[in-house]
C-alpha cells in the first residue's frame, strides 16, 4: 500500500491531479495534461523513488496510469 | 561499417560564441502558465536560452567565435588549407555561407571552402570530414566551423520546442599533432527524415500556404514552423545512441575507464540522464551546458567543452563525443584536447551589415 501511496502521489504531483482522478480511464491518449514533457517527468519520479531503471520499450509504452503499475510490477515493485 | 580512423591530427584551440540576447525560460510564463514551465525545466533541466538577434545569422556567430580563436591562438590564414561551414541556418540560399566567411575571415584562395548541411551530428561529422581532407594533403591546418540559429524556426507558441533551442556559434582549429588517434562512428537514417522537419523553402515546396494546421502532438504549426515528432526522437535517444556508443566502445576495445570525459549533445537533461544510467558513467565526468544555453544543434559539444573546462588549466581531456538528431543523423567519436586550449565562451551583437544585399544595389 506504501507503493501505492508513493506512485499515486507522483502522479498527482506530475500531473497536477487529484487522487480521484486516478483510475482505468487516467491514460497518455485520454489525459490533456499527460504531455511529452510530464511524461519524461513522470518517468524520472517513478525511476527516482522506486529506484529502477526503465527500458526504452517500457518509457514508450508506459501510456497509462494502470498499465504503469503492471510495468513496475515487472521491476520487483510490490503494490 | 561506417568507421573512420585518422591519426597524426589533433585539436589546437576552441572557442564558441553567443548572442548577447539572454532568454530566461520564466520569460514565457504569461504564455504557457508556471507549471508548464516548472515541468519543462525540471525534465529539459533548460533555465534560459541565447538567442539570436533579428539581424544576426549562424555565420555572424561563426565569424565571432574564428576571430576569438584567431585572437587566442597565433595562425599565419596562409597556412588554413580547408573551412568547413556545419550550418543549417544559412545566410542566402546560394552561395553557401562558406563563401562570405572566407571572405570575412580573410582566408586565402588556396583555402577550400564549404558547407556541411547538418544539425545536432554536425560536430562529430564536420571533425572527422575535416580530419579526412587534412589527411589527404599536407597543409598545416583545418577550420571547422559551426553556427546555428534554430530559434529563427520555431513557432514562438510551440511549447514543445520554443523554450529549448538556443543560437550559438563554435571554431575549432585542426593542426598536426603526433601520436593522437582518432576513431569515428558515423550512422544515418533516412527512414525517419520527417522525425525533426520544416517542409516550407526548400525547392520540394518553396512558398507554400501560411495556412496553420495541428500537427500528430497536438500542436498548431504552418509548414514554415520546425516540427520535431517528440517521441519518435526520443525513442532514438533512448535506444540507438547507447547501442551506438556501446559499438563504439565494442569497435575501439575501449571501456569508460579509458575516458575522463563523456560529452554527449546537449539535447535534454532526461536523455543525458538516461545515457548516464545505461552507459553506467561517472556523473561527474558528464558535463552539462543546456541550463543556460539549451539545445544549440550540432555546437553543443563544443560549447559544453569550453563551458565545462574553459576555465581550467593544465588538464588532459580524453574525451568520448556524442552528437545526435536530424536526419536521424549520430556518430560517436573520440578526441583528445588541453584545457589550456579550450577557451571561454564569448558574447556578441555582431553582424554584417554588409551582407543584407539591397534591390538595385548588386
Amino acid at each position: 500500500m506504501e507503493n501505492l501511496k508513493k506512485y499515486n502521489d507522483i502522479f498527482c504531483r506530475v500531473m497536477n491531479v487529484n487522487d480521484s482522478a486516478l483510475n482505468e480511464k487516467f491514460t497518455f491518449k485520454d489525459a490533456p495534461q499527460w504531455d511529452s514533457v510530464a511524461h519524461l517527468s513522470l518517468i524520472s519520479e517513478l525511476e527516482d523513488e522506486f529506484d529502477v531503471l526503465f527500458d526504452s520499450e517500457d518509457i514508450l509504452h508506459y501510456e497509462s496510469y494502470l498499465n504503469g503499475i503492471k510495468i513496475l510490477k515487472r521491476y520487483g515493485v510490490e503494490f | 561499417m561506417s568507421v573512420f580512423k585518422s591519426s597524426g591530427i589533433g585539436i589546437a584551440g576552441i572557442a564558441c560564441a553567443v548572442p548577447k540576447n539572454n532568454v530566461p525560460v520564466e520569460s514565457f510564463t504569461s504564455a504557457f502558465g508556471e507549471e508548464a514551465i516548472r515541468n519543462f525545466t525540471s525534465v529539459t533541466g533548460i533555465k534560459s536560452t541565447y538567442k539570436a538577434l533579428p539581424e544576426q545569422t549562424a555565420s555572424d556567430l561563426a565569424v565571432v567565435a574564428a576571430q576569438e580563436l584567431f585572437s587566442r591562438i597565433n595562425v599565419a590564414k596562409s597556412e588554413i588549407g580547408a573551412m568547413f561551414l556545419v550550418t543549417q541556418s544559412p545566410d542566402y540560399r546560394r552561395p553557401s555561407s562558406a563563401s562570405v566567411v572566407q571572405l570575412r575571415l580573410g582566408l586565402p584562395i588556396d583555402c577550400s571552402c564549404m558547407e556541411i548541411n547538418l544539425g545536432c551530428s554536425g560536430f562529430v561529422y564536420g571533425l572527422q570530414t575535416a580530419m579526412a581532407m587534412m589527411s589527404a594533403s599536407d597543409y598545416k591546418y583545418g577550420l571547422l566551423l559551426l553556427g546555428e540559429t534554430a530559434t529563427k524556426l520555431v513557432d514562438p507558441m510551440d511549447k514543445s520546442i520554443v523554450m529549448m533551442y538556443g543560437d550559438a556559434g563554435a571554431a575549432i582549429l585542426l593542426e598536426r599533432q603526433e601520436d593522437v588517434k582518432t576513431t569515428t562512428l558515423l550512422r544515418s537514417d533516412g527512414s525517419r527524415y520527417k522525425a525533426i522537419i520544416l517542409p516550407a523553402g526548400g525547392f520540394r515546396d518553396m512558398a507554400p500556404d501560411h495556412e496553420r494546421f495541428i500537427c500528430s502532438d497536438g500542436i498548431e504549426r504552418s509548414l514554415y514552423d520546425i516540427f520535431m515528432d517528440g517521441t519518435s526522437v526520443f525513442s532514438f535517444s533512448i535506444s540507438d545512441i547507447p547501442e551506438a556508443i556501446n559499438d563504439y566502445l565494442k569497435i575501439t576495445e575501449t571501456a569508460v575507464s579509458d575516458y575522463n570525459a563523456f560529452v554527449f549533445h546537449q539535447a535534454n537533461q532526461f536523455i543525458i540522464k538516461q545515457l548516464i544510467k545505461k552507459m553506467k558513467l561517472p556523473k561527474d565526468q558528464v558535463p552539462l551546458a543546456l541550463d543556460r544555453y539549451g539545445n544549440t544543434g550540432g555546437i553543443s559539444i563544443p560549447l559544453t567543452l569550453c563551458d565545462a573546462y574553459g576555465d581550467k588549466c593544465g588538464e588532459k581531456l580524453k574525451s568520448l563525443i556524442c552528437g545526435f538528431g536530424i536526419g536521424l543523423s549520430w556518430g560517436v567519436a573520440n578526441i583528445e584536447v588541453d584545457t589550456d586550449n579550450l577557451y571561454p565562451i564569448i558574447q556578441t551583437d555582431d553582424y554584417y551589415k554588409e551582407g543584407k544585399l539591397i534591390p538595385g544595389q548588386y
